[in-house]
């Protein structure tokens, strides 16, 4: 496994070093930020009267984290996309599928190791970003109450584009039309049901209908686990590499 | 010795004739070992069980014996008998030639000129390179 | 189910057809080929053979029929017969990112039977750098190494698919070797698919020649030259007699001269032909495989 799981590595390597960027680019924007506010502080601050200025500027640090974290694991979701839409069409545009295929290696093998290595990098994703939610939460005593849909809504997003990605990935060639159609399905399903809403007059009581979000998690996950689920039986079951 | 797999000859018999020319020529003298059956398969570029034939075939003539766990000799009277095949090998050449020789007209005489200067020319090399 | 007797057949092909579309490659080909033996498998291009190689490693699914190696079928316990068989395609997509002691390590995992020593005897007699990616590799050194994977495990079966296609001599001399080093151990079962006749001459001791998706002529091969003759005529006026002796898989007229090549010669045959009205003269050649094949395929096209 520790082969597959470094093949694996180098194989994603780029879509892992876009995924570090999608990961950090936010904090890197959030710590530009603070810089510019703390600019004119900056010039008189030495040692121990950061302290007392600290106690102060806490509430704007944390509360730039918790924007920082929320931009990291949305724009972070785009990196499940390419992992799912490249899994096994990857491999098939360099045809290295065809010298995985006379090896003493099964398919369910292969699966698992990019399973795997998938859940390493959602593992990096999401832990720290959720460690500095959750102590930005206790620092800032505020309800999580939103904030739960929205990570509930960022969950579903990634799990759509890599749940389709993967599907479309084990059917074809090409790992750009998997990702492609991966990114695009959430913006479907949620056009669809603000659509349905719409038509069926639903009372539109705030600029984010609970509602909307709720269906948005129930037919994204649904979709995701099919698609995985289908496209997993299919690759099982297919002959050609 | 080289194997010419376009030969119509069959390689096997092709082998056992550079054996036998090897042994005539005292490459292999009586009571060595021949090569293994491995090691001259990789060296000619075929199949074991060519080789195999061909010793099998040697075998038969009584040119080489088997000893059982050491392998293949070549046999005492092995020279002798490698000669005798070599002679039977040129008297069936020389059959062949007259053969063509009358078929394509060439009266006796004409023949035995053929023959004589080609003896001679066979000797004059041989004292050049000597 | 499988049966792994050390009596059956490395390679059994039974009723195997395959169809692309509308095309059909394969149409019921049926094979035996004995445990330790090595064969020859012969086909003008687009005759199937590598269609045929694909499905004994569980790469493609037949249409009908079945494929066994070592008695195990090909498709339903494609993973049991990889650990025993070594292969090397036709054309190489090993990872170029890889350097030669990646892929060696990679393979090395998935092997049980992996023979450090197999490996090491035959990086020395390829000369290949274990630091080198392959993507910098030249295509004798790229098929050494698809050689080397495939015996470093000790397999039972080789399998090759057009393995001297485009080597120079030398690299064809080493793989030669490669391959030798494999026959001689312990009656090993070697098939490979070749075009290059000079080398299906000194190593098989089978031949079978694919054609139409059929396996038309089959047998040993030393057999199938003694035994086949061409048989030159000369013709009086120039028209072909009426009858041909049996066995006769290709003729051709030209002017005066008629050359036939028969199968499962005997003198009888000779008598026959010359017996006929018109023919002055008959002459026995032997043949050798480039023209036994050329003469065969010829003939086939011509029936068709």
């Amino acid at each position: 496994m520790n082969w597959l799981l470094w093949k694996e590595y180098r194989l994603n390597r780029l879509i892992v070093l876009v995924g570090v960027f999608l990961l950090l680019f936010p904090y890197a924007v959030a710590a530009g930020l603070l810089a510019w506010h703390w600019r004119p502080v900056g010039a008189e601050i030495h040692g121990a009267r950061l302290w007392q200025y600290w106690r102060l500027l806490a509430p704007l640090w944390w509360s730039r984290m918790v924007w920082a974290a929320l931009y990291s694991l949305g724009i972070s979701q785009l990196t499940f996309g390419l992992l799912g839409g490249s899994a096994i069409a990857g491999e098939r545009v360099d045809r290295s599928a065809e010298f995985l295929a006379y090896l003493p290696l099964s398919r369910g093998r292969i699966l698992a190791a990019k399973l795997l290595f998938t859940l390493a990098v959602s593992a990096v994703i999401w832990l720290p970003n959720l460690v500095i939610l959750g102590i930005s939460v206790l620092v800032l005593a505020v309800k999580a109450g939103d904030g739960a849909s929205i990570l509930a809504n960022i969950t579903a997003t990634g799990l759509v584009f890599f749940g389709v990605g993967w599907l479309l990935s084990t059917m074809t060639e090409s790992p750009s039309i998997s990702v492609c159609v991966g990114l695009v399905v959430p913006v479907i399903v949620l056009t669809a049901i603000c659509g349905v809403g719409y038509l069926a007059d639903l009372p539109a009581d705030s600029h984010y209908p609970p509602y909307i979000s709720l269906w948005y998690q129930v037919v994204s996950m649904a979709i995701a686990l099919a698609s995985f689920g289908a496209g997993t039986v299919y690759y099982l079951r297919r002959v050609e590499p | 010795m080289k194997i010419d797999p376009r030969s119509h000859l069959p390689i096997y018999l092709q082998i056992a004739e550079g054996i036998r020319a090897a042994v005539a020529a005292g490459v292999y003298r009586p009571g060595e070992a021949l090569p293994s059956l491995r090691t001259m398969a990789i060296q000619l570029q075929v199949n074991p069980n060519t080789v195999q034939r061909a010793y099998d075939e040697l075998d038969r003539e009584g040119l080489i014996y088997c000893q059982r766990g050491k392998g293949l000799f070549v046999a005492e009277q092995g020279t002798s008998a490698a000669q005798a095949s070599a002679c039977d090998t040129v008297r069936k050449s020389l059959e062949e030639a007259v053969k063509s020789a009358r078929a394509a007209g060439l009266d006796p005489e004409r023949l035995r000129e053929l023959f004589e200067a080609a003896v001679d020319g066979a000797s004059q090399t041989r004292s050049h390179q000597s | 189910m499988s049966t792994n007797t050390p009596d059956g057949p490395a390679i059994e092909l039974v009723g195997l057809s395959k169809r692309f579309g509308r095309t059909l490659v394969l149409d019921h080909l049926s094979l035996q080929i004995p445990r330790g033996s090595t064969f020859g498998l012969l086909g003008p291009n687009g005759a199937g053979k590598t269609t045929t190689i694909k499905i004994l490693m569980g790469m493609l699914a037949p249409t009908a029929g079945a494929a066994r190696v070592l008695g195990m079928d090909a498709l339903a316990e494609r993973l049991r017969i990889s650990q025993v068989v070594g292969y090397v395609p036709e054309n190489h997509h090993i990872y170029r990112w890889m350097r030669i002691e990646e892929v060696i390590g990679f393979c090395r995992s998935l092997y049980r039977s992996w023979n450090d020593e197999t490996c090491r005897e035959m990086l020395d007699l390829f000369a290949l750098d274990p630091r080198k990616k392959v993507k910098h590799l030249s295509k004798g050194m790229l098929v050494k190494l698809s050689l080397l994977l495939a015996v470093s495990h000790e397999p039972e079966v080789l399998v090759l698919d057009e393995p001297l296609a485009g080597l120079d001599p030398i690299a064809r001399e080493e793989f030669l070797d490669g391959v030798l080093r494999t026959i001689c151990e312990r009656g090993r079962t070697v098939l490979f698919s070749s075009h290059t006749l000079d080398d299906v001459r000194r190593l098989a001791d089978t031949v079978g020649i694919l054609c139409n998706g059929q396996l038309m002529l089959h047998g040993n091969l030393d057999n199938l030259l003694t035994t086949t003759k061409r048989l030159r005529a000369t013709l009086v006026d120039g028209r072909r007699p009426q009858a041909l002796p049996a066995g006769t898989i290709y003729e051709r007229l030209d002017g005066r001269e008629w050359l036939l090549t028969v199968r499962e010669f005997s003198p009888e045959k000779v008598e026959q032909v010359r017996g006929q009205s018109g023919v002055e003269h008959v002459e026995v050649l032997d043949i050798g495989l480039e023209d036994l094949f050329k003469d065969f395929v010829k003939g086939q096209r011509a029936a068709k």
